[in-house]
């Protein structure tokens, strides 16, 4: 057992925890939910031992504990499972299993490469993870990299495993053997901490549920007390729980026509989508939903077919040819391909159609201003100075605001989205969601890629299905159904 | 249920199979130009070959091998190390000037060694500790070492070493030149270090994904120390090597060191990204290298056409090596 007492913690005077209480007990699955910034990450630095708290303690089984480094929590059996991957992709999966056992550098010591092979092939057993741990992590795909990353921690004697956004980048079968492992350590009488924003998956795998805001504890509960509109209710603060808001709008002429198209991981795929239209665009990892609008948007290469733009044929073989073109795109990983994290809010926003805030050869800084400062305004970006923070210190959710700022200051009319939510709190969520719509609203057109079935069932118009780079259905919104949707995206049966 | 994974692992091979195809040209090339050199020499001067020749390119290729051994850890850990030269004249000297003034070799050699060493700490420490990015470190103790050397011999030649000290650069045992012996040892217990030893992991690791190995518990610094302080003894190795061969300290000496090594390195096919390559690779490239300089020399080419081939030999190794990451990056 675990037990965190009145745990207090601020940053230059900002309080960002107030007095947390909470208790873990072994053998239980414990969910930690709140929106981008309600402390979750905090409260788990503090247990693994990275920030030291103002005032309060943690006990483990009755006996106050005082970390002062993440090694003291380590040997205190507390597992950290991060966010963002931290494995070495030159590394073979069972060096990267056993890493913690080579950690001095020591010129003497050998690392066995047969034996370590060996056992983490049966340590992978015991799991009931099936793959090679001869493999190197840069061959293997996001899903086995996850799957890795949790059997390195087990690999430890722990007692006590935090899994912060474990499925992020997880589809619907992996998530599923994600959480029989995770049953599993439950069985074994493990503590596990389990962080996400998806709040059904929450529900369905965490015996108790401690809700997060603004750095207090709203409640914790036993999840069979309670439904996903209660809980979010209890994150939001607030009555609404309209996750998906959809604004009508008005559906005309065709605005993009995708004839024949094939490019990596793009197989011959055809649509059409209207002004005023959302176009949802669905399939399991790797049906080429990213590929598909990155082909579109010039940012893949283009092997075959035809774009039209309002009837007019489009030829693209660069991001400019498009952004030219009023195309807007948003890519999937922001953090490798979408911020630019050592410039500030502002300079973010203004990376594109750069010409356009230039005045006499130099840049003019009330341009700069004036375009900042109506993103700012249209998309609610909370930073405290725009023109001095710098992108990476703020949330997911806003960063991604900037981004999308970014894109709507060249003045696009057609938006393709890449997983627009992905890692961005609920609060944040919506309000992108709200943007989507009056873009559409606008008369503009936007294609939407997501990998969230919900968010496609909440605010597409039509949805289009993609199995294994190839068309594999198409659905209007009146039909839409999620069990049929899902057997499409599995390549179940073929709705044409 | 199994749809989805395959279906990934799919995708995933073909996204793979490009770099694999570069990957494999990348060998494929510098097997195909170590053979294509060897032929082609041999063809215009059958003498390329003889056993006099081969021993004459082992010994033109040691010193470069013998510090490219620890230039391969500084690579794989995602650094590079300018100094090597400098440093590695530098510690000739001091044993130069060690040996005129104290006549003791232990001494000279032990005070070489030790210089190589500090060095090579110093620029660990200002890497590590410091975080300077090696390139910039190591350019400024380059500048320094250098100076220690004109400083120490005072901008002269000093000569007049006892036997037993030259032995080191022009001596035979068993009818093979000493500083071939030396290079061959190094290799092995170079190779031993990187693949086998719980400090080789750790260069791999570091070079992989810093903020990862550090997440893991990974002594980055120390490990980074640990291999800067390597390359700086390989250096001193290959500085006194250099001056028991010219049986003088000569300041002026291995200007250039450090961009042979650097290329022979690359041409072996260690990725300046870092996170990967070996030891054997190293070898290779470094042979590589040897025998077009020698090849080049035997025919009668000039100087300043045997730059240009191995630019051009640079140039191609590295795009191969840049191509074949292009997509796993």
């Amino acid at each position: 057992m675990i037990e965190i007492k009145n745990i207090s913690k601020s940053f230059r005077s900002v309080c960002v925890l107030k007095a947390i209480n909470a208790t873990f007990y072994d053998g239980e699955i414990h969910g930690l939910v709140g929106e981008n910034g309600a402390g979750k990450s905090t409260l788990m630095k503090i247990l693994s031992g990275v920030y030291i708290p103002d005032s309060g303690i943690v006990e483990i089984d009755g006996e106050p504990v005082a970390f002062s480094t993440p090694v003291d929590a380590y040997n205190r059996g507390i597992r950290i499972v991060h966010q963002e991957l931290s494995l070495i992709k030159s590394l073979s999966i069972a060096e990267n299993v056993f890493i913690h056992k080579y950690r001095n550098g020591s010129f003497t010591k050998i690392v066995d490469r047969k034996k370590l092979e060996q056992e983490a092939k049966q340590m992978l057993r015991e799991w009931d993870i099936d793959i090679d741990p001869t493999e190197k992590v840069c061959n293997v795909s996001m899903a086995v990299r996850q799957l890795v990353e949790i059997a390195r921690e087990l690999s430890t004697s722990g007692r006590i495993i935090i899994l912060d956004e474990p499925t992020s980048s997880l589809t619907q079968n992996e998530i599923q053997h994600l959480f029989r492992i995770v049953r599993l350590l439950k069985q074994k009488n493990y503590i596990v901490i389990f962080i996400s924003h998806r709040l059904n998956e929450v529900i369905d795998l965490v015996d108790r549920i401690t809700v997060l805001k603004d750095g207090e504890v709203m409640a914790t509960k036993a999840t069979n007390d309670l439904d996903s509109s209660q809980i979010c209710n209890l994150i939001a603060g607030k009555d609404i729980c309209d996750l998906y808001p959809k604004m009508e709008s008005t559906i005309s002429d065709v605005a993009l026509e995708v004839k024949n198209l094939c490019g990596e991981g793009v197989n011959n795929i055809s649509f059409k989508v209207r002004w005023g239209e959302i176009f949802g665009v669905a399939g399991l990892m790797g049906a080429g939903r990213s590929e598909l609008i990155r082909t579109i948007f010039g940012a893949n290469e283009q092997y075959s077919g035809e774009v039209y733009l309002e009837g007019r044929a489009i030829r693209v073989s660069h991001p400019q040819e498009a952004i030219d073109a009023r195309l807007g795109f948003l890519t999937e990983s922001r953090a490798d391909e979408g911020i630019f994290p050592d410039l500030t809010v502002s300079e973010n926003m203004i990376m594109i159609n750069i010409g356009k805030v230039v005045e006499r050869l130099f840049l003019s800084a009330a341009k700069i201003r004036a375009k900042t400062e109506s993103a700012v305004k249209r998309l609610r970006i909370v930073s405290f100075d725009p023109y001095r923070q710098l992108i990476s210190q703020l949330s997911g959710g806003n960063q991604q605001k900037v981004i999308l700022g970014r894109l709507l200051g060249s003045n696009p009319r057609i938006l393709l989205l890449d997983e627009p939510t992905r890692g961005v709190d609920i609060g944040n969520k919506t309000e992108i969601h709200k943007i989507m719509g009056q873009f559409v609203k606008d008369g503009g057109a936007v294609v939407m890629v997501s990998s969230e079935i919900d968010e496609l069932l909440g605010i597409s118009d039509r949805l289009l299905v993609l199995h294994e780079g190839n068309y594999a259905g198409e659905f209007e919104r009146k039909d839409f159904n999620k069990e049929a949707i899902l057997r499409c995206m599995m390549g179940v049966t073929k709705t044409a | 249920m199994h749809d989805g994974s395959n279906q990934d692992s799919i995708e995933k091979k073909q996204v793979r199979d490009y770099s694999r195809l570069f990957a494999n040209m990348q060998k494929f090339f510098l097997i195909t130009a170590l053979i294509g050199v060897v032929v082609l020499m041999t063809a215009l001067n059958p003498r390329f070959l003889s056993v006099e020749n081969l021993l004459n390119i082992s010994r033109q290729m040691s010193i470069n091998l013998i510090i490219g051994v620890g230039m391969t850890f500084c690579i794989i850990s995602g650094g590079i190390d300018l100094s090597v030269g400098s440093v590695g004249i530098m510690a000739g000297c001091l044993t130069g000037w060690l040996l005129e003034n104290t006549n003791s070799i232990t001494l000279a050699l032990v005070g070489g060694l030790l210089s190589g060493a500090v060095f090579g700490a110093i620029n660990g420490v200002i890497i590590s500790k410091l975080r300077v990015i090696a390139f910039i470190a190591t350019l400024g103790t380059m500048t320094i070492a250098r100076g220690i050397a004109l400083w120490v011999t005072g901008g002269d030649i000093i000569s007049g070493f006892p036997d037993a000290f030259n032995f080191i650069g022009v001596g035979f045992v068993a009818g093979i030149p000493v500083p071939v012996i030396i290079m061959v040892i190094t290799v092995i217990v170079g190779w031993l270090l990187l693949s086998k030893t719980e400090f080789g992991l750790g260069t791999y690791a570091i070079g992989g994904n810093f903020k990862a190995a550090r997440l893991a518990g990974m002594k980055n610094d120390s490990i980074l120390i640990k291999i800067y302080t390597l390359t700086g003894v390989l250096s001193a190795i290959g500085g006194i090597i250099l001056t028991a061969r010219v049986v003088s300290a000569q300041p002026a000496l291995m200007q250039t060191t450090n961009l042979d090594v650097i290329a022979a390195v690359v041409v072996g096919g260690t990725s300046l990204i870092g996170g990967s390559g070996t030891i054997m690779n190293t070898v290779l490239g470094s042979i590589l290298m040897a025998c077009l300089f020698n090849g080049l020399n035997i025919i009668g080419i000039g100087y300043e056409w045997q730059l240009i081939v191995i630019g051009i030999i640079i140039v191609i190794a590295v795009a191969l090596d840049m191509l074949s990451h292009k997509k796993e990056a």
